[in-house]
This record gives structure tokens, sequence and C-alpha cells, in this order.
């Protein structure tokens, strides 16, 4: 059934191409033959701008060939070029020129800015447009800002480069995922992450690119650019275009570099004496006391440092080698990629290697095809972070703070010493590192094949055909001879994941300008797309030779074998268009439309529609406005559209029987249960955004700046919309509530000094207030940040409320020590001692309730920003890149368990602590911040929120040139070296090992990564690291 | 030009075409799971169906909600973690309606009830299943369904009574609880249903519903409306008839006292002949957790969480005599792995524990993350002998009754009850019970049935936590509905 109406269309969409295809013979003959270059000789030249200083790069072509070469750092260039001939010397933000060659001459070429072409053109959906006539809020970065940040990812250099986007290297392990959201997370259990378009392709992967591919990257915000990426645009989208070549000679680029980390930072727990000291101060007390294991001396005490055991010098290398180039009708850019990178954790690794080629051949002056081809392999080494202890034993960071020094890395029989409380869950961090293997290997192969016909002049047709594979392949194994996880038994697991997708995109594009007044540029496409996935999930356990580790699951115990598999299939159709309009480049407006139809959406709500307006008003441009000489540019723009995030995934609107398993005459049995409840109207989420700009370039385009103000409100929110539990069943999933973001954005751009010695500031700032409106019936929901592993006292301590932002923590607050028994008299709570943690009675009762909890922090920051300065002198560059975030705060819930002396049956699992505790209370007015030792830290409070503000360094890069005279005796057109650091220093308040951590936000439950954010569960230490590296041109 | 713009038209109408075969192109089909809109179709599906009302008691929700529930909130036990609010409610009597463990147990038990009503309503439909055949799942979704109910009743008194899945979620949200007693009429139609249509024994394992234990269930259900709550006293004599019939049919229904009262815990032993439906585990699927949760703390490699330790006071109400003292409490344990002996001072709350969750099963308790296949009983043949022994004594006296006590009193080393009035024969084996059952989750349910749990709670706090007595008030008889539920439906 669905197979031949998959045929039907596919038919339908070669037709579409045939028509094409079908005038391709006629073009064809159209084709002007090449010219044929018959006499050469030397040409010399220098090109200059209009203030004298020499233009390096710039591009020089003998006209009608392929033959050029770009200018030196002197701006000068020689070339082959017959007499009589004529050079075009052309470089982006200056009027081209055509000069005549005269032998023996050397040129003296000054080139004029161009003011028109100032305006960069800017990649948008489905087409390209002038910045000056952008109507919607887009901020765009160019790739050399992001290959000199000498990081080998993508994601990770967009860092503080754009306004309104955050990027949180939330888990800081080599090869993990980053939270990027754009002007705030619209959805509560859908996807907040923005639509990634790599070279017009939906639905790619920053992961998998070589930042030194890329061209420029344009970040679409408002909805006025989204809405044309309809039900996939509500999280705004980030678009990157990959290089392409240039007729003329190959250009060969190479870059590499080589790079070491550290730990940026170590947390502060007591030595050895000191934690003795503090847990000998308990002992009179038999109800807390730990009993201390046999082996203990307390005449001999060990000092070890745990976290020097896991974390190691780590060396990272990146090399990425390109040519480019092509002849009068054809481009081409190849390129390889390779990077290794240890983490600062043993054992944590994360290797990537790529190549990606993109060509285009005219097949005649109008019509062109071409392939974007990328191929990646990336493999990563994983340790366990984010995880408090539990019955497995805790993750790497967790078990290496909490081992605490008294507890020697072996014991006295040379095993793998276990935790100073005798049966506490917790494994030695060096055993985890040494025991379990974390591998995984990610492959990546996208292809796209296009055609592009331009039909007339302003008219083009467009098809594009994509292929992508994305595979993932998990492979771990436990062995059952330390950790607890698999004591006794050993476990391996296989998991296998695949997605396939193949999607066409068709447009057609109509540009004209009538009249030299009215601009026209319209757009309509047709696009369609269909996805399968299927995993494969083998777990094996009671391995008796377990050397071979999971490469032969066949020495498992027979009887112990679990083999699951999944899958699905979805599609999306779309019908997609937009007009833009433009009056003497004075008035501008936009107005984009897209109809998604999705498989996902359920049977009543088959198709969304999306709509959006802009408009914009260049005062500049305005004949008044002419003899204001310092104003540059003045943009007032405006727009308004509703986008969608899908946010369900496959046959989410269906019924199910979930399976499960029982007992059947003492073996396991499947078993069938009611799963879902059906949701015949569920449909995507969609957002509204207003969003007002300006837009202002003064003194020649030398300062820039960027103002948006934005409103956006997403309704029909996905969410669990709780059922009463006698039905049996506990929510169902329902289009409910709506949450609102609003803030502001600037980027100031500025050339501060322009001479030889040049200086350039790029500054940007993003407040973003996000508010819960709406939740159905609901006031709030719980989400539980300590993931269970704290208890049922922190199973509340996040709560989502209507009027409230999404990021709030929910608990007592903490109000000093019970001084004296008079204290502690007045006041009824299970810590009612002298000595015990104090909270506010905030309903005044007399009594610590449920009633006493209170918001007590929250994790969105109030802004997040980046500065960018770069400076250069002669042949040295200089530039760093400062970033960080304002009031936010952190969960530190490391301290919930280490802010106390470890116990028989307390919190702490192990022996350590934090060195706050040495200030325990030992009596009146001793202290009113720390418990006395005998004390637990107390229930979820304020106590463990922290300031997770931040400024970082996150760049410094100093480069070097070396002078032409030198390289071009080796051929070589321009090699620069450079050292670099990055996380030189980071200015915090937060105790813990990095600022950035949110340990939820890799959750595979979206509604607690979205809402549990800021929490600390032990995490991946930031690195700090110096890089040296080079990159050479041909 | 001309033929551009055909083809431009050719196309567009080409796209238009296109929009036609989106509708298709969009369906969905599921490809990975089961839609229960045709199922079940034939035996082997029912009974997964069947399995699947059972999963829901193996889960933690049935296991630990009722440990607190059911014996936390008693003297039996006692809240062992410190500082945790809601354990502390169930410990100090203050629980309040948004305690987890109302809410887990109410959900668990409402999960099982929709599974079971799923399969009363959809096994009849089933094409490729003999008629005979599903008379048996349907017997067996109903005493899964009628199981459910008598915990719930027990636990709060009047509640939602539905006998269908949910059709409308939007008038479900406003249902009228049903009467307690109305409840127990509804558990007995289904009893009796089960009884007749559920086989002796089925073609393979012990783990699904008998006849023995529909029967079995009906007793308890008939002195429990005996007692307290309903107070129907004609019921004593359904009772006892009821048990007798499992007595009296022991073997044919395969079923025998274990010999040794501390085996029956064993994990080796878990398939028992003494036990009548109990809820099994098998190592690496849906672990039992009630070991660890039981387990001292401090006790070496082999520590467990120590949640539900008991008491000296609770202990000394039992006789030194009594095998059953040493095989209910825990007090000293000898480790294998470090070769140290533990004694109850050693351990992380210096009392004694419950001592028929302890067995592991194997040499190394920390393996496997200290989870266990220890089974958990439901019914097992001696409460048959006591619920018979307590009902035939107060619907006829203590002379016929006595035997079937006394084979548990023989088992235990105890000397044989004799020339008892009614009332000291009410007052033994209301003893019995507790000598038999402790720690085996239905502790509470006696002592409200008797008419004593406000006493017993009274005593019991004026030793231990004597500022607390308040706390013990008749309203502490059951428990409130949870407050989620209350918040959607204002009819509770």
């Amino acid at each position: 059934m669905r197979i031949t109406s998959m045929k039907r269309y596919a038919s339908c969409i070669l037709f579409f191409l045939s028509a094409q295809v079908a005038v391709l013979p006629v073009l064809a003959t159209e084709n002007t033959p090449l010219p044929v270059v018959q006499q050469r000789a030397g040409v010399k030249g220098v090109v200059k701008d209009s203030t004298g200083e020499p233009l390096y790069g710039v591009n020089v072509v003998v006209k009608g060939t392929s033959t050029g070469i770009i200018t030196d750092l002197d701006g000068e260039f020689t070339l082959d070029a017959p007499d009589g001939s004529i050079l075009v010397v052309s470089y982006i933000g200056f009027k081209p020129q055509e000069v005549l060659v005269r032998e023996g001459q050397v040129l003296a070429i000054t080139l004029l800015e161009d003011i028109e072409a100032l305006d960069e053109v800017v990649v948008v959906g489905y087409g390209t447009q002038k910045r000056s006539d952008v109507t919607g809020s887009l901020a765009s970065v160019k790739g050399d800002e992001l290959s000199k940040l000498s990081t080998s990812r993508v994601d990770q250099a967009l860092q503080g480069q754009l306004s309104g986007v955050l990027v949180q290297n939330s888990v800081a392990a080599p090869g993990e995922g980053l939270r990027i959201v754009i002007r705030g997370g619209n959805s509560l259990s859908g996807d907040n992450s923005p639509l990634i378009v790599i070279d017009g392709v939906l639905g790619g992967d920053l992961t998998m690119i070589d930042p030194n591919d890329i061209v420029s990257i344009e970040v679409l915000k408002d909805a006025s650019s989204t809405s044309i990426y309809g039900s996939r645009g509500a999280n705004g989208v980030i678009m990157v275009t990959t290089k392409r070549g240039s007729s003329g000679k190959p250009a060969v680029s190479y870059s590499g570099y080589f790079t070491l980390s550290q730990v940026a930072k170590k947390l502060d727990l007591l030595n050895g004496a000191d934690s003795w000291a503090m847990i000998k101060s308990t002992m009179d007390d038999s109800n807390y006391a730990l009993t201390m294991p046999d082996w203990f001396d307390p005449n001999h005490l060990n000092n070890t440092d745990w976290q020097d055991e896991i974390f190691r010098n780590a060396f990272m290398t990146g090399h990425s080698l390109s040519v480019a180039g092509g002849s009068e009708t054809n481009r081409y850019n190849i390129s390889g990629n390779f990077m290794s990178q240890e983490g600062v954790i043993k054992q944590s690794d994360y290797n990537r290697a790529g190549i990606r080629a993109n060509i285009e051949q005219d097949l005649s002056k109008n019509f062109k095809i071409g392939v974007l081809l990328n191929a990646n392999r990336a493999k990563s080494s994983s340790a366990t972070i984010n995880q408090a202890n539990g019955s497995d034993g805790g993750g790497v960071t967790f078990a290496a703070i909490a081992m605490g020094p008294l507890v020697p890395v072996y014991d006295a029989d040379g095993n793998y010493s276990s935790s100073l409380r005798s049966g506490a869950q917790l494994n030695n961090p060096v055993a985890m590192l040494n025991d379990k293997m974390v591998d995984k290997t990610f492959n990546y192969f996208q292809g796209t094949a296009f055609a592009e016909w331009q039909v007339i002049k302003g008219l083009k047709l467009r098809t594009s055909w994509t292929y992508t594979n994305f595979n993932r392949k998990e492979k771990s194994f436990v062995s059952g001879q330390n950790l607890l996880e698999a004591k006794g038994v050993g476990s391996a697991n296989i998991g296998d994941y695949e997605t396939s997708n193949w999607l066409t995109e068709n447009t057609i594009t109509y540009d004209k300008t009538f009249n030299n007044k009215h601009s026209l540029n319209i757009v309509a496409g047709f696009t369609a797309e269909a996805t399968d996935y299927f995993s494969n999930s083998n777990t094996a356990k009671g391995f008796d030779i377990e050397s071979l580790g999971y490469y032969n699951t066949s020495l498992a115990d027979k009887s112990n074998l679990t083999i699951t598999s999944g899958g699905n299939h979805s599609a999306i159709a779309s019908f997609l268009g937009r007009v833009n309009y433009g009056y003497m480049g004075k008035y501008l407006l936009s107005v984009s439309f897209r109809a998604d139809g999705a498989s996902k959406f359920a049977k009543n709500n088959k198709w969304g529609y999306f709509p959006s307006v802009a408009a914009g008003w260049r005062i500049s441009e305005e004949e008044f406005m002419k003899d204001v000489e310092w104003l540059h540019n003045l943009k007032i723009r405006g727009s308004y559209g509703e986008t969608g995030s899908q946010a369900l995934s496959a046959y989410q609107s269906l019924a199910n029987f979930s399976t499960t398993s029982y007992i059947l005459n003492q073996n396991s049995a499947v078993a069938l249960i009611p799963g879902r409840v059906p949701n015949p109207d569920l449909k995507w989420e969609t957002t509204r955004q207003t969003d007002i700009g300006l837009d202002l370039g003064l003194f020649a385009g030398r300062l820039n700046v960027v103002v948006d103000y934005y409103y956006k409100k997403t309704i029909d929110l996905l969410y669990d919309k709780r059922l009463p539990n006698y039905t049996g069943y506990t929510s169902q999933i329902q289009n409910i509530g709506s949450i609102r973001n609003k803030g502001w954005e600037l980027s100031v751009n500025s050339v501060n000094l322009n001479g030889a010695f040049k200086w350039s500031t790029n500054l940007n700032i993003s407040f973003n207030r996000d508010k819960v409106l709406d939740l159905g019936d609901d006031d709030y929901f719980y989400t539980d940040g300590s993931g269970g592993a704290l208890g049922s006292d922190f199973k509340e301590s996040t709560r989502i409320e209507v009027g409230q932002s999404m990021g709030n923590f929910y608990g007592y607050v903490f109000d000093g020590i019970f001084q004296n028994q008079a204290e502690a008299d007045a006041l009824i709570s299970s810590t009612s001692v002298p000595g015990g943690v104090k909270f506010k009675d905030l309903d005044k009762d007399g009594e610590i309730t449920q009633a006493d909890r209170t918001v007590i922090g929250n994790a969105n920051p109030k802004f997040v920003y980046g500065i960018t300065n770069d400076f250069s002198y002669k042949n040295f560059d200089l530039s760093f890149l400062l970033q960080g975030t304002y009031g936010n705060d952190i969960m530190n819930l490391m301290r919930a368990y280490f802010d106390e002396v470890p116990s028989k049956s307390g919190r702490n699992p192990g022996g350590a602590m934090f060195a706050r505790v040495k200030d325990a209370w030992t009596g009146e007015r001793t202290s009113n911040t720390q418990q006395a030792a005998n004390q637990s830290a107390g229930t979820i409070s304020d106590r463990f929120v922290e300031d997770g503000s931040y400024l970082r360094l996150k760049n410094l890069t100093l480069g070097y040139t070396l002078p032409n005279d030198l390289t071009s005796k080796w051929k070589i057109s321009r090699l620069r070296i450079y050292i670099s650091g990055q996380n030189l220093f980071t200015i915090t308040g937060y105790s813990g090992y990095d600022p950035e951590v949110s340990s939820h936000s890799g959750s595979s439950t979206k509604r607690t990564a979205n809402t549990a954010l800021g929490y600390d569960m032990g995490s991946y230490p930031a690195a700090r690291s110096y890089t040296l590296g080079l990159n050479l041109t041909f | 030009m001309k033929t551009y713009i055909n083809q431009i038209t050719i196309t567009l109408v080409a796209v238009l075409v296109l929009f036609t075969g989106c509708e298709s192109f969009l369906s969905e089909t599921p490809k990975d799971f089961l839609s229960p809109e045709n199922l079940p179709n034939t035996e082997e599906e029912c009974n997964m169906l069947l399995l699947g009302t059972m999963t829901y008691w193996r889960s933690n929700d049935y296991e630990r909600a009722a440990d607190f529930l059911v014996e936390c909130s008693t003297d039996a036990i006692v809240n062992g973690t410190a500082g945790n609010v809601m354990r502390e409610a169930i410990e100090y009597m203050t629980w309040e309606s948004n305690n987890e463990f109302i809410g887990k147990a109410w959900a668990q038990f409402y999960k099982c009830i929709n599974a079971s009503n799923i399969m009363i309503q959809k096994v009849p439909l089933a094409s490729g299943v003999p008629e005979e055949k599903k008379e048996i799942y349907v017997a067996a979704a109903r005493y899964m369904r009628a199981m459910s109910y008598f915990y719930l009743v027990r636990l709060f008194n009047d509640v939602i009574y539905m006998d269908e899945p949910v059709a409308d979620f939007t008038s479900a949200n406003n249902l009228e609880k049903t009467a307690a007693v109305e409840i127990y009429k509804k558990i007995v139609e289904d009893l009796e249903y089960a009884e007749t249509y559920l086989p002796v024994k089925w073609d393979t394992g012990t783990e699904r519903p008998t006849r023995a234990a529909a029967k079995s269930l009906l007793a308890w259900v008939y002195i429990t409306m005996a007692g307290d709550q309903v107070k129907d006293s004609s019921m004593w004599a359904k009772a006892a008839a009821k048990a007798k019939e499992v007595i009296d049919n022991k073997t044919a229904y395969g079923i025998e006292l274990e010999t040794n009262f501390a085996d029956l815990w064993l994990v080796a032993n878990r398939f028992n002949k003494e036990s009548i439906f109990a809820i099994n585990f098998v190592d690496g699927l849906g672990d039992n957790q009630a070991t660890v949760e039981y387990r001292p703390l401090n006790v070496g490699t082999e520590t467990g969480w120590a949640m539900l330790p008991s008491s000296f006071y609770f202990m000394d109400k039992f006789d030194d005599n009594d095998k059953r003292k040493k095989g209910t409490f825990l007090t000293e344990i000898v480790s294998e792995i470090d070769n140290k002996t533990y004694t109850v001072e050693d351990f992380g709350h210096p009392v004694p524990h419950s001592a028929k969750w302890f067995d592991a099963g194997r040499a190394d308790f920390s393996q496997r993350n200290r989870r266990t296949d220890a089974y958990i009983p439901i019914i097992r043949y001696a409460y048959v002998l006591l619920i018979y022994a307590e009902a035939e004594n107060e619907a006829n006296g203590p002379a016929n009754a006595y035997g079937a006590v006394n084979l548990l009193r023989e088992r235990a080393g105890m000397p044989p009850l004799s020339g008892l009035s009614k009332d000291q024969f009410r007052e033994a084996i209301q003893k019995e019970w507790t000598y038999e059952t402790t720690h085996e989750r239905l502790y509470r349910f006696n002592l409200v049935r008797w008419g004593t749990y406000v006493s017993t709670m009274k005593d019991f706090f004026q030793v231990h936590y004597p500022d607390k007595v308040g706390n013990v008030t008749d309203s502490k008889l059951y428990f409130p509905y949870p407050l989620d539920d209350m918040l959607i439906n204002p009819n509770l």
C-alpha cells in the first residue's frame, strides 16, 4: 500500500525532472568553446586599497581563462598573461576592475571599496539575500572566524560568537554533544535544539563537519526567516555553507595543530589528616560514627589524590587538507580531515576522520549539475560521568571525589580497594577506568546530487536529491571482577542504531528588478523526505572468560542473553513559498509560507501551515538622510510569523501494547501490557514570534550595531496530561499549555583601528526571559534533578510552574545552624538539634514541612555574552575571545554528599569531604554555615545552590605569517604558525569543576533534559588547553 | 520561450498530482509494536496478556509501597532512613495524601485492574481461542482484578470501582467512589467465577493463578468481610467453609506445608508447595529489591539499604522457643566474604532486621546490584490454615479449629493449643497470625480487621515515640486517596 504510493510519488518527481532534462541537448549546443591562450609573458603587479594598504588574497584572473592567482601579503602578484590580455581583479567588498596587460609594465592597481557589495550576501532558507535586503533576524559568522579558534568542532566554535545563540558545553567530555538553544527553549518535552541545515539539506550533524570546510554559518532566529522551514523551524535554524571551488589553478591548503590539555580545576577536598580528624570527631556518636575498616591505621594515614589517579595530560591533534580549483566550466573543492583527541579523564577519547567533495559542472551556460559528498567516521571511548551513586556505584568523577584520601588505590593484597564505609555502593574509580569499556562508532554519509537550470534570466529551477545514512554502534563491556553494576557476572552490550533518510527539494526562483525600482524575488518549492530507523541491541551476561570483552559475546551465559530490536518509518511532504519585494532598496517586504504534512502527526491533524510576514525600512536610503555622512546604514525591520516544532516521535499518537516479560515455568516469558493512550489529534507545537530590529552602520561601515527585541509564544505544547491513576494510565500526550520567551539581543562590530595596526572588536550580548504561561489544568509539575540517587527528598528539586521560568530549583531555604537547645526547641524539624541544619519556616507554623519549600534558584542566565578582539600588525595577528554567562544558578548536588562527614548510614558513600567541612559547628556561635560533624547536610535547600555566572577566556591566539619573500622560495603562498590557549582562565564563584555543567542535558527523556537544568551530578571537568598550529597554502 | 512555459506548467501539474498521493505517503503503520486493536486472537496472546497483569505486582511499586504501607505503618517495622520526609511520615503516622507510597500502591493496583479489564473485555472476542480456554483466561483476569481491589479496599476503604476499560477519559475524571461493602461483593463475584473456571493445575508452571489460589483468596476475602471494615458476621462460616475446601483438597491441589519454617524464605526453595500464589523473579528480569531494602547497613561488602529494620520491641513479642522467632528476625550475619560475624550491635541500625527477606541465593550478596530472585508470596498454605482456625472458632467455637493451627505450632516447635475458650482461642490465633506472617505485608490488614490497630499503635508509640502518641487516631485506619487523583477528581 505504502510502497505503491511511494512509487507513484517518485515517478511524479522523475517526471518533474524529465521536464528539465528534455531541453538539455538543446542547451548543450550553446556551449561556448574555451579560449586558447597562445602567448605567455610574466606580469607583475601590486594591489592596494584607496588608503594605500596592500590587499592580501585578491583574485587576479586572466579574463576568459582559468589562469589566475591571489595576491600575497604585500598585495603583490606575478602571473603568466599574454600581452594585451585583460586581467580581472576582484576582491570581496571592492568593486572588480579590469586591467590591460602591457608587457614589462608593473601594474599598480587600486581597488575601490564597493559600498553595495559590502552588503555581503547571506544564506537564507532556500536562497541567498543581500544583507541590506534582509528583513528577518539573522546572525552570521565566517568560516575563518571559526577555524582560527583551533577547535575541532563547529558547535564548540560557535560559543560566544553570535547573539541570541546559547551554546553550553554541558558535558565537557570529548565527542559529547553540546546544548545549543536559540532565544530560549520553546518546548517542555520536545527537542529545543535548532534545525541544522548544511548546504540546504535539513537535519545535518554539526559534529560531522570540519570547521576548515566552512565558508559561513548563518543563524536564522526570527519567524520570518525560519517559517520557511515550517514544522521544524521553531527552535531557529543554523545554516552551514561549505566551501566551493572557484575557477583557477588548484589552491592547496593545509592546517594542523597539536594541543595539550589539562584539567582546568581540581576540587578542594580535605587531605588525609584533616579527613581523619573530622571522622574521629564523630566517634563519640555511635549512631553516626563510621566503622573504620580493619586495615585502617590512624598512625599511618594515606593521602591519596584520587583526582590525580583519573586525570591526565591529554594530547590532541588535528589535520585538514583541501584542494580547490576549477576550470571555466567546473569547480571543485575536495578536502579531508582527521583529528584525534584524548580526554582529560583517562580512557576517554574521541577521533574523527572525514572527506568532503563539492563538485559542480556547467553543462551549458544555463545548466549546471553538481554533487556534494560528505563521509565521516568518528569513534569515541567514554568514561561514566554525571552519575551519582546508586546500586551501580557512581560515575568516575563522582567516585574519584567520594573515595577520599584515606583509602589507597590498591589494598594490601594488590586488589582495588573499596570505600572507607564498608559495603558502600561506590566503585573504585581506577577500577572503573580499567574494567569498563564504553566505545561508540559513528558512520555518517551524506550525498547530494543537484541540477540547476536557468530557464530565462532571473528564472531558475533547481532540484536536489539527498541520501543520508547515519549509523551508531555502541559497544560496552563491564568486567564482573570489581564493579558493582556487573559484579559476579560481567556484562556486554552491543547496540546498533541506523537512521537513513532520503530527501528531495525542488524549487523555482524568480529574481528580477523592474524599472530599477521594484525588485522582486520569488521562491516556490516542493520537498519530500522519508526516514527509516532501526535499532538492535544485545545484552550478554555471565562471562567466564572476560579477556575478549565485547568482541565475543558467545562466551556469555546462553541463558542470559537479551536481544531486542525496534524501528520506525516517518515521512514529511512540504510546499513552500516566499516573496521578497523591495522598492528602491528602501522599502522591503517579505512574505513566506510553508505547509508541512508529516506522518508523525495524528490522523486528524496531518497538515500544518506556517506563514510569516516581515517588513523593513532603510531610512539611510531616504533622500533626507543622504547628507548624514557618518550614517552608513540605518534599517528598521519587523516580522511576525508562526513556526513549528515536531517534538513528536514516530507513532506517538497511536495506542500500543508494550512488551515486557514475566516468569513462566521458572523461565522468562513474553508479557504484554497496555501502553500509550492514543491521541488522534496530536500535532506540532506552534511558536508565534514577533521581532523588531534595528541595523545601524556608522562611519563608512566601521561600526555596525544590530539590536533585536523578540517576543515568542509557543502554544499547543506537547504535554503529558495527567490522567487519574485509577484509569490504569498515568498520562496522555496532548497539545496543552504555552510558554513564552522574550528578550533583547545586541551585537556590535567595530573596526577600531584600520591602519598598519589593525584592531577590530565583535561584541554580542543576549538577554532572554522565559515564562510558563499555561499547563492546562495543572499549576505545576516536578522533575527529579538527582535522577533518583538522592532519594525522595530530592524528587521535587525542579518545579515547573505556571508564571515561572522553566529552570527553577525548588526546596527549603537554609537558615544557618541551630546554635543551642532553645533554638532547636523553637522549630520542629528532623534536624532540630544543636549543630543541626536549620531551614526557614516560611509558613510560620513552627514546623518544617513541605509547605516551607520555595523557589531557591534558577538555572537560566540573565544574559550571555561574547567578546572577540582581533589585532594585527605586519605579520603578527592576535585575537582573543571572552565569553560568559551571568545570573544563572547551579544545583551542586555533590555538596549534598560531601558537605557532610562520612557516617555509617548517611549520604556520603565514601571518605571524602569538601574543605568547608572543616569549619563544622562545634558549639554555640562557632559556625552558622556548616553543621556539626555528626549532622547531615540536610534535605534539598539553597545551601547547595551556587552562582553559576562566569567569564572565561575561551580562546587566545597569537599568529605569525612568514614573510612572503621567504615562503615564495618554497612555492608557498602563505605560511602561518600560531600558538593558542583555550580556557586559559575562568572567573566564577562556582565551586565545582565547570560552571557550564548541566548533568541532565543529555538525558534521553527530553522533559528531563529541558527542565532539569543546571545540575551537577559529578560532571566531566573542563580542560585548559595549549595549541601549536600551522596554516599553509600553496 | 513558449516551450519553457509549457514545461513549467507540466511541472506544476506534476506537483499537484503529488499532492493527491500524499495521503498514503503520510499515513502511519506501526512497525515495532503490537496494536491493541487486533489483539488477542490466540491462546498464546491471551497468556501474554495474563502475564502482563502479573508484571505490575513484580514492580517495586507494589513490594516497596506495601512494605511501607502495610508493615512500616505498624509496630513490626520502623523506618530506617532518617530525614526522609515520606518514609518518616509513614513511621510517625503523619502521612498525607501526597505520600509517594500511597500514590504508587494506588496506581499499581489500578494498572493491574485496567490490564485485567482489557483482558476480560477482549478475550471473549478472540477468534482463535476455544470457549473453554477463554473462560480460563477470563477467570485468571478476574482473579487478578479481585486481588487488586482486595488490596485497594483494605488500604483505602471506599474506592473507585471500574470493571471495564476507560472508554472516555473526560468523564473518567468525575467517577464516583463505590462503598467498600459493594466492592467486596464484586470481589466475591470475580473470585466465584475464578474458582469455577480456573484450572487446578496449568499445563506448565506454577506462576499463574489456580483454583486453589481463587478459593484461598476468597476465604481471605470472607474473613476480612467478617472483620471491622464490613462487620458481616455471616462471613465467618463462609470463610471457614472456603478455607476447608482448600484444606480438604490440598493433595489434589498439590499443596503441602514446608517442613522447616526458615526454609520457606530461601531463594533456592522459592517454588515450594506451600506457596499458593506468589510473585516470582528470575535472574536479570525484574530483580527483587526486597532483600537489599531489608538488609542491615554496615555488614561489610554484604551491606544492604536498611530501609525497613524491625525492633527489639516487636521481636520480644515472640517466644524464644518458637522457631519462627529466628526465622523472622535477623540478629547476626556470618559473612563468607570477609569471614566475619556481624552481630546486631554491628548493624547500622543496632536492632533486629527481617530474616525473611535475607537470603541472596548466592555466596556474594553484593553481586547483581544486590538484587535477588527471592519470591514474594501473596498467599501461602499457612494463611489458609490460620483463616480456617480463626473463622471456625468465630463461627462454631474452637473445637474443630485446633487441628489447623497446631500444624503450624508443631512446625514451629511449640506445644499444641488446647482447652481454650472461644475468646482465649481468638487471642491465641491472633498471636499465631503474627508469629507466622510478620513482615509478609499483611500485618496491618489483620490489625484493622481485628479492630486492634489503634490500640496496638498507641502501645508502640508510648514506648518508641511518646511525644507523638497523639498521631495515632481512628482516621489512620485507612490511607487518604493520592493527591494527584484528588486534584483531578473532586469526587474523591
